[in-house]
C-alpha cells in the first residue's frame, strides 16, 4: 500500500523532472559541486593524513630515547646520572615488544687520514643504528652484528666526514686512524643535512660501540649515554616503556621512594598533535565545502518555489479531485529530494574521479571512505527534503478555488 | 412529493468575503434541499452567487455561517483532509474550462483521482479509467494529451474523471459554456444518461436546453433564491 504510493510519487516526480532536463540539471549543479568538493577534500586530507602518519612512524613515532638523569627531591641535576650498561641493553633486546635497540656512546677523537688530522665526533653504536634512524648507506656496508660482537675496528663515515677527508674519492675500503688506531672504512652514510637548529647531522664517524670500549687505552670504559629503543608497533609503545622502566628500576635496585635515574623520551605527544591538526584541517575544509551545499539547497528551494507557482492550477485541480495536503507535500518533497539525490550521486562520481586526478597531481593517495559516501548520500537527501519543505507546504496550503482559476 | 432521501441539505447558509476593509456578502440565508437522483439546474445572472453555492456543495469552500449536511454528515465539522476524501469519493466536479492537467494523457487524467484513493493496483486503475472513457465514448483517445483534443472531447475526459470513483453526486459549473451548440448537446445527452444511471446532478448553466432537461430549476439573484 504505502510502497505503491511511494513508487507512484517517485515516478511522477521523476517524469516531471525529466520534462525540464536543463532546469533539473542546473538546479542539482549546486549539490553536485558541494558533494564532489566535500568528497575530494575529505579524500585528499585522508590521503595526506596517512602520508604524514607514515612519515611520523619513520621519524620515530614508535621509538623511545633513553637518557640518564640524576634527580634529587629538590630538582634535577646531571651529576648523579647513571649511564646504561651492556647487561641492561641485552635485557631490553630480549623484550617481546622491542624490535631493535641501539646504544649511543658519544666521544670525540683525533682522526687522521694521510696528512689531514682533525677532531671528529665518534659515535659508538650497533647494527640497529641504521634501521632505527632510517639512515641508509650511500656506499659500502653498515656495521653488522659480528662487528659489534668482536669489537671490530671498522667504521662508517658520515657524509660530511667523507667529504672533508676524501673529497670526491670514495672512502670505502680505505683506512683512517682514530686516536692513532687504524680503522677500516666499510661504508659511508647518505646525507641528512642540517638540523632545524643548524647542527650538521652528517659530521661524525660511526664505529661498533664495543670496539670503542676495547680500544680505550686509558683504562676508562665509556658508558652508554643514550639508548634508542624501537617498539614493534606504535600501539605497543606504552607497554614497552612500562617494561623498560620496570626492568631498569629492578636491575638498579631503586627503592620505592627513589626517583628514576633515567628518562624516556617519546615522540608520541608530537605525533598526536600533528594528527590532531590534520583532523582539524579536514573538518575545516569540509565545513567550507559544505557552504556550497547550503547554497545548492537554496537553489533547490528557489526552483521548487517557481515550480509550485507554475503549477498552481494543477495543484488546485489535484486538491479538487481529492488530494490531501500530505499528498501535495509528498509530491513536491519527492521532487526536491530526487533533485538532491541525483546531485549527490553525480557529485560522488565526480568527486571520486576528480580526487583520483588531484591525487595524481599532488602525489599522495586520495582515500575515499565508504563512510564519506554514505554521509554524502544522507546529507544530500537531507538538503533536498529540508529545502523542499517550505515550497511543498506552501503548495499544500493553497485554496483550491483560487488555485484552479489561476491561468498560466 | 419525492420518494428519495435527502442527499444535500443547506440551511441558512451565508457567505461573506472579507475584501480588506469592506465585507462582501454573496449568499444570504440560503436554504436548499436536494434529493437523491435529482437533476437540478441553478440559473441566475453573473454575480448572483451560483458558483459560490456550487463550491460550498462541492466541499471546496465553507459557508461563513449555516449548516450543510451531505449524506447525513455535517460538513462544517470536517477537516480539510476529510473534505478532500469526500470530494474524492462522493462528488464529481466538472468545470467550464475542463481543468485537465495538460502534461498528462486523457487516461492519466481520468485515473488521477484514484491516486488519492485506496485503489493502489495499477491494473485496476487502468481498467477503471478505460471503463470511464468508454462511458464517454473516448476509448480511442486514451493516450492523447488535452491539447490534442477538441473542447468537447476534453469535457468528456473531465466527465470520465468525475466518474472514476463512482460518486453519488455530479456537480457541473457551466459545462457547456465553452462549447458550440452541437457539442453542448452531446454533453447534455451525456449528463442525462448519467442521471438515468442514478446520479444526483446539479448544473449551473445559462443554457436553456439543459434547463429544459432538468427536473427543477433554482433561480438565484443577488445571493438569494427567488
Amino acid at each position: 500500500m504505502i510502497s505503491r504510493y511511494l513508487i507512484d510519487n517517485i515516478i511522477e516526480a521523476a517524469s516531471n523532472l525529466l520534462r525540464n532536463k536543463p532546469r533539473t540539471l542546473l538546479t542539482s549543479l549546486g549539490i553536485i559541486i558541494g558533494i564532489s568538493s566535500v568528497i575530494i577534500l575529505v579524500a585528499i586530507t585522508n590521503g595526506a593524513k596517512t602520508i604524514i602518519e607514515e612519515q611520523l612512524v619513520s621519524l620515530g613515532a614508535k621509538t623511545i630515547v633513553l637518557k640518564p638523569i640524576g634527580r634529587t627531591r629538590s630538582g634535577v641535576y646531571r651529576g648523579m646520572a647513571q649511564d646504561f650498561n651492556q647487561n641492561e641493553l641485552s635485557l631490553m633486546k630480549a623484550m617481546p615488544t622491542v624490535e631493535s635497540v641501539s646504544p649511543i656512546v658519544k666521544t670525540s677523537n683525533q682522526v687522521s687520514y694521510r696528512n689531514k688530522s682533525q677532531v671528529v665526533a665518534v659515535v659508538g653504536s650497533n647494527e640497529d643504528f641504521a634501521r632505527i634512524n632510517d639512515w641508509p648507506t650511500e656506499s659500502g656496508d653498515f656495521i653488522n652484528e659480528m662487528d659489534v660482537q668482536d669489537g671490530a675496528r671498522v667504521c662508517v663515515l658520515g657524509a660530511s666526514v667523507q667529504k672533508r677527508f676524501f673529497g670526491a674519492e670514495d672512502a670505502t675500503s680505505q683506512s683512517i686512524r682514530i686516536d692513532g688506531i687504524s680503522f677500516k672504512v666499510i661504508g659511508t652514510l647518505t646525507e641528512k643535512g642540517l638540523t632545524p637548529g643548524g647542527r650538521d647531522q652528517d659530521d661524525f664517524i660511526l664505529i661498533p660501540f664495543t670496539s670503542l670500549n676495547r680500544w680505550d687505552y686509558k683504562g676508562q670504559l665509556y658508558g652508554i649515554s643514550n639508548i634508542i629503543v624501537s617498539s614493534t608497533t606504535t600501539e605497543d609503545l606504552e607497554f614497552t616503556k612500562f617494561s623498560i622502566r620496570k626492568m631498569l628500576r629492578e636491575t638498579r635496585g631503586l627503592l620505592k621512594d627513589e626517583f628514576d635515574n633515567f628518562e624516556m623520551v617519546t615522540y608520541e605527544k608530537i605525533t598526536r598533535k600533528i594528527l590532531q591538526t590534520t583532523n582539524i584541517l579536514k573538518i575545516l575544509l569540509s565545513a567550507i565545502a559544505s557552504i556550497s551545499l547550503v547554497v545548492g539547497g537554496i537553489g533547490i528551494m528557489n526552483i521548487m518555489l517557481v515550480s509550485v507557482t507554475e503549477r498552481t492550477k494543477e495543484i488546485g485541480i489535484r486538491i479538487t479531485i481529492g488530494a490531501k495536503s500530505r499528498d501535495i507535500v509528498f509530491q513536491f518533497l519527492s521532487e526536491s529530494a530526487l533533485i538532491a539525490l541525483f546531485g549527490g550521486a553525480v557529485g560522488i562520481a565526480l568527486g571520486y574521479f576528480l580526487s583520483q586526478l588531484v591525487s595524481n597531481f599532488v602525489g599522495w593517495p586520495a582515500i575515499i571512505s565508504t563512510e564519506s559516501i554514505i554521509i554524502a548520500c544522507l546529507f544530500s537527501g537531507f538538503i533536498g527534503i529540508f529545502f523542499g519543505i517550505y515550497p511543498a507546504f506552501k503548495a499544500s496550503r493553497m485554496d483550491p478555488i483560487k488555485a484552479i482559476r489561476n491561468e498560466q | 412529493m419525492n420518494e428519495h432521501k435527502t442527499i444535500i441539505e443547506l440551511s441558512n447558509i451565508n457567505k461573506i468575503y472579507n475584501l480588506g476593509n469592506t465585507k462582501l456578502q454573496v449568499l444570504f440565508d440560503i436554504c436548499l434541499q436536494i434529493y437523491e437522483k435529482d437533476f437540478i439546474a441553478i440559473v441566475g445572472p453573473s454575480g448572483s452567487g451560483k458558483t459560490t453555492i456550487l463550491n460550498i456543495i462541492a466541499c471546496l469552500d465553507r459557508p461563513t455561517s449555516g449548516q450543510y449536511i451531505l449524506n447525513d454528515i455535517d460538513v462544517n465539522s470536517k477537516s480539510n483532509d476529510d473534505l478532500s476524501e469526500i470530494r474524492n469519493k462522493s462528488i464529481g466536479v466538472i468545470f467550464q474550462n475542463f481543468n485537465l492537467i495538460s502534461r498528462h494523457s486523457a487516461l492519466e487524467n481520468v485515473q488521477m483521482p484514484l491516486l488519492y484513493s485506496d485503489i493502489t493496483d495499477k491494473k485496476t486503475r487502468t481498467r477503471k479509467a478505460r471503463e470511464c472513457l468508454e462511458m464517454v465514448d473516448l476509448t480511442d483517445r486514451a493516450s492523447h494529451y488535452p491539447n490534442e483534443l477538441s473542447g468537447g472531447q476534453q469535457q468528456r475526459v473531465a466527465i470520465a474523471r468525475s466518474l472514476i470513483n463512482d460518486p453519488d453526486i455530479i456537480l457541473a459549473d457551466e459545462p457547456t459554456g465553452n462549447l458550440d451548440s452541437q457539442t453542448s448537446r452531446d454533453i447534455i445527452t451525456l449528463l442525462k444518461k448519467l442521471h438515468e444511471a442514478g446520479k444526483t446532478i446539479i448544473v449551473i448553466t445559462h443554457n436553456d436546453e439543459i434547463a429544459k432537461e432538468t427536473m427543477d430549476t433554482i433561480n438565484l439573484k443577488d445571493g438569494k433564491i427567488v
